[in-house]
């Protein structure tokens, strides 16, 4: 049968390996012969056999590296540099991937910023025109009913009804409408906000200026009445506007919080993809770095001993400190004075 | 989809309410079932915040820090809102006529409506899962309230959520049929 050169190879390995093992079995087998009862030698015999023994585990060692170095050069670590290289592949991709998560993160964090001006904007502009509106006919209310009590208090004659019910619509009629206040913009832009202040509904005062001077007339239509007993009707009417001051105080409250959770409410949500930070310890390769993280890992033993998982206490690393520090800090965000620490995305 | 006979019952406890005529849209989705311990969570919340006299002191280190997330969320509002209403009113649709009732967390009649959610699931998905757009949908149809607010806390992170409900008379106006006997024999 004809081989091929790998397998005609495998099959010369396969003879060194048996003939290497029978040698390494007669070396065992001669330290054994060397230590059978030695208890029973004298010092010197003791001794020789010792230093005998170790001289055949030595030559057994260096026959076992070669044949073990060959498997390595030659198999192993070409075997393993495909994965290598593979691996290397994947964590360049894989980096690329985080810097692409990272940046779309940030792209979703500033949508997000976005979208809650945005909705701050609209519940601003909400607000105002009913904060406006609300304030507008308050005062036409106020001012009329305070023109009402002065002229009570300054008892003005009621023939002269007819020219206060005018100088009281002209006053009106000159009212200004509350101003609407400015909105600090940062984020929106200029045609959006445009956009979302055409889509709310203005207030249109019109309405409400007419109620209010319809309500002139049919007001000073008791003034004869009110006038033959000023003082009680001035402390009335006190009375009704501090009542009309505290609701309207409070409509406003309840709808500008109402008008901002409907806001919030509405407001997208931009889906954020999901970047880890994590704190990680930086260690160099320097005592005094060995000496603060073996020190700071003893002092904070009580808190860090829940993240050291050792097969053998003997081979605990700085490393290992160094991680357990770490994964204390991210838990409790504590400082840990003398450690420098980096902030790593996953 | 119209309502009629609206009527608030003020003051109402929990038992009383549930003794009053009238599907609820947790009787007409679950029927009578156990509450879970999840539930009872909800339910205990509920009461510190709503009816604080009626909380036994329950769970307390889980409670006050969901209690306080929701208050902070509702700010202002809390005090400008009835809490705890029980409603009770006749659906009508088709011809049909539905016995309603239902007991909302935070109303400011004609105006808005508050429900509370304290949930581990986000309202993505708890709105379809368990319907609570329909839930919040009935009590506004009941009260002629515009706008229904969810505000959910998750117990874990105590993050919180807010979404405003679109109302959709579809899933009452089912029941109405469904459970609904003609106008003119109606109580």
């Amino acid at each position: 049968m004809n081989l091929t050169p790998i397998q005609s190879g495998w099959i010369k390995l396969a003879d060194i390996k048996t003939a290497l093992f029978d040698e390494l079995q007669r070396a065992e087998l001669a330290v054994q012969d060397y230590m059978n009862g030695i208890e029973g030698n004298p010092l010197d015999v003791v001794q020789h056999n010792i230093k005998s023994a170790k001289q055949v585990m030595a030559d057994a060692k260096s026959k076992r590296l070669e044949f073990t170095r060959m498997i390595d050069e030659k198999l192993i670590t070409p075997a393993t540099a495909f994965e290598k290289r593979m691996a290397e592949q994947i964590e360049q991709a894989a980096a690329i991937e985080l810097e692409m998560r990272k940046q779309a993160a940030e792209n979703a964090e500033k949508q997000q910023a976005i979208a809650n001006e945005t909705a701050a904007l609209k519940a601003h502009i909400v607000n105002e025109w009913f904060r406006i509106a609300a304030q507008y006919r308050h005062e036409l209310e106020r001012v009329t009913l305070e023109s009402y009590q002065n002229c009570l208090k300054e008892k003005h004659p009621t023939h002269s009804i007819p020219a206060m019910v005018q100088d009281m619509k002209r006053i009106l009629n000159a009212w200004n409408l509350p101003e609407f206040q400015k909105f600090e913009r940062k984020l929106v832009s200029d045609g959006l906000a445009k956009e979302i202040y055409d889509s709310i509904e203005k207030y249109n005062p019109a309405d409400d200026l007419e109620t209010a001077i319809k309500n002139i007339s049919i007001i000073w239509s008791t003034y004869a009445n009110d006038l033959a007993n000023a003082d009680v009707a001035i402390e009335s009417i006190e009375k009704h506007k501090q009542i009309a001051e505290m609701a309207f105080e409070m409509d406003l409250e309840f709808e500008t919080a109402t008008n901002a959770l409907i806001a919030e409410a509405e407001m997208p949500i931009v889906e954020t993809p999901k970047v880890k930070k994590e704190i990680k310890i930086k260690v160099d390769e320097t005592e005094q770095c060995a000496k603060t993280i073996v020190s700071n890992f003893v002092r904070l033993w009580p808190y860090v001993n829940q993240y050291v998982r050792v097969k053998s206490w003997t081979k605990l690393t700085i490393g290992q400190m160094a991680d357990a520090l770490a994964k204390h800090i991210n838990e409790t965000g504590n400082i840990i004075p003398g450690i420098e620490t980096i902030e790593v995305c996953k | 989809m119209q309502v009629t006979k609206l009527k608030v019952h003020p003051g109402l406890n929990f038992d009383q309410y549930r003794a009053l005529p009238g599907l609820s849209y947790s009787g007409i989705k679950n029927g009578d079932f156990v509450p879970t311990k999840k539930m009872m969570l909800g339910t205990a919340v509920h009461n510190y915040i709503l009816e604080p006299e009626k909380y036994n002191g329950a769970n307390r280190e889980l409670v006050v820090p969901i209690a306080r997330v929701l208050l902070f969320q509702i700010g202002e509002l809390v005090k400008h809102m009835q809490s705890e209403v029980s409603v009770t009113c006749n659906m009508e649709h088709a011809g049909l006529s539905m016995q309603y009732k239902g007991r909302i967390d935070l109303i400011r009649p004609g105006r808005l409506i508050v429900d509370l959610k304290v949930s581990e699931m986000p309202l993505g998905k708890s709105i379809d899962h368990f319907g609570y757009g329909n839930q919040l949908t009935g009590y506004c149809l009941a009260t002629n309230t515009p706008t229904g607010i969810i505000i959910r806390v998750c117990p874990k992170t105590l993050n919180t959520e807010k979404a405003l409900i679109r109302q959709n008379p579809g899933f009452w106006e089912r029941q109405v049929l469904k459970y609904g006997i003609p106008e003119n024999i109606a109580i």
